[in-house]
């Protein structure tokens, strides 16, 4: 999706099959990044096939802080 | 129907952004916060948050005695999510409007920067996949 001229949407379908997906996410307020890869390690292990551990990789990023994009 | 629209780019592409002028940031972040003011007046907002640089992003996975184990390198090819809204909308055609106007914030020199958004359905539950 990207603005053109007159701000139409031009919408495309088409990914190359390296792109990756988010499938879904969750946030987390921690005091640490050492607590986050915690967390995100227990989700990794959740179970696959046969109950055995995914192993599922997981992005973990920081927050910025943009007062801006949350305006009261 | 909730939408999340992605603001995603190649590790280069947020790099660029450290380039820009202090005028045309600033001109950014005005339609960036008049952007979602808007959502919110009209209804539409659900959430919005901006992630820190991928520089700092790491992918975990579980070892075999459940400690994480953390990798931080990453392919040049590699797509970094920069920031999202989640919206509700009445079609995906309206979350497709709405991602055209995100994409025509201003960019260096105050020209559309037309940026790609990534546009996908948000799927509440489970329920909504059958299990």
């Amino acid at each position: 999706m990207r603005g053109e001229k007159g701000g139409l949407p031009v919408t495309d379908g088409v990914f190359p099959e390296s792109k990756e997906f988010l499938l879904g996410y969750w946030i987390v307020d921690v005091a640490s990044p050492e607590r986050a890869y915690a967390i995100a390690g227990r989700i990794s292990a959740a179970p696959g096939p046969g109950g055995l551990p995914t192993n599922m990789p997981i992005e973990v990023r920081g927050f910025a802080r943009y007062p801006e994009a949350n305006p009261s | 129907m909730k939408f999340i629209l992605m603001m995603t780019g190649k590790k280069a592409d947020w790099d660029d952004y450290t380039k820009w002028s202090k005028e045309d940031l600033q001109r950014n972040v005005v339609f960036m916060r008049g952007f979602s003011k808007e959502l919110k007046d009209s209804g539409l907002f659900v959430a919005t948050e901006g992630l820190a640089w991928p520089g700092e992003a790491k992918i975990v996975r579980a070892g075999k005695n459940g400690e994480p184990i953390t990798e931080g390198g990453f392919p040049e090819s590699k797509e970094f999510l920069g920031g999202y809204w989640i919206i509700d909308v009445e079609s995906p055609e309206q979350a497709y409007k709405v991602a055209a106007r995100v994409s025509a914030a201003p960019g260096p020199g105050g020209k559309a920067a037309s940026m790609p958004i990534e546009v996908r359905q948000v799927l509440s539950s489970h329920a909504e996949v059958g299990l």
